[in-house]
């Protein structure tokens, strides 16, 4: 197949087929689209999640309200999103929680951004749910023994953020510096910090 | 690939916005779209996964002629 027929015919090529439709059914315009991809390109991504995590942390009257009505409490931070609710899950001493999306890439947007390739991958939906500790391990992620490991199947209507805990060392650090501290990875619950 | 990227190519940004847009004016209901990416990855797990979300939208687009035709024809 010449390079131009691939052009032609390839997925890049449907997409914009769409999109002209689209556009000209009225139904969506250059602007949106535009507006749409820097949102998610620059605006939203796993900054937001570290902001409502620091607070979590520093706030226990916000961690609250966080563990009772995840969306409310983060849209308190002016993180709004098109989303269903976003289910705050703390890891403690005792326990590590990890999300994966077993059927599609459920993720919460508002606090994280959009997932990355690894999370929509065939391979993470599956081995997170049938062999955690040992994907785990793989990804770096070294779970002790003595704590049971959590895995929350995300779902339209519940996308699950993951608390990490508070850093041994972080005493005096306020809510901006604590913020630095919390990874995406670690939201995701792939990490410890 | 970046594994650690949303998207590979710019045009799966733009199919991603293009989605949300034509959510969002209710042509497609979101549940029902998400129903479709389901369906289209479970049937060809190995697709990269912005294929199969390509897919999930032609078909609810395909499925929604009517409700995307402004003149109610």
């Amino acid at each position: 197949m010449s390079k131009h027929h691939e052009e032609l015919t390839g997925p890049a090529a449907r997409a914009a087929a769409l999109e002209a439709l689209m556009k000209e059914k009225g139904l969506v315009t250059d602007e949106f689209i535009d507006a749409v991809v820097e949102t998610y390109s620059e605006k939203v991504g796993p900054r937001n999640g570290a902001r409502v995590v620091a607070k979590a942390w520093v706030d226990a009257a916000y961690l609250e309200r966080l563990l009772a009505n995840g969306k409310d409490a983060i849209a308190e931070l002016g993180f709004e999103g098109p989303e269903g609710d976003v289910v705050a899950v703390c890891n403690t001493d005792d326990v590590h929680n990890v999300v994966v999306c077993t059927l599609c890439s459920c993720y919460p947007w508002t606090v994280l951004g959009l997932p990355p390739a690894w999370y929509k991958s065939p391979e993470y939906r599956a081995r997170m749910v049938r062999e955690p500790l040992t994907l785990l391990a793989e990804m770096g992620c070294d779970v002790p023994d003595d704590v049971e490991v959590r895995v929350w199947d995300s779902s339209a209507e519940k996308r699950y953020l993951v608390v990490p805990q508070r850093p041994d060392g972080t005493d005096g650090l306020d809510e901006d510096k604590l913020a630095d501290v919390v990874t995406r990875d670690s939201m995701i619950g792939v990490a410890r910090l | 690939m970046n594994p650690e990227a949303p998207f590979d190519e710019p045009w799966q940004a733009r199919l991603f916005a293009l989605t949300q847009g034509v959510i969002e004016n209710g042509a497609i209901d979101r549940e029902e779209f998400r129903q479709g990416l389901i369906a289209a990855i479970g049937e060809a797990p190995e697709r990269p996964y912005w294929e199969s979300w390509l897919v999930a939208f032609e078909s609810a687009a395909g499925a929604r002629s009517a409700n995307l035709d402004p003149s109610g024809a």
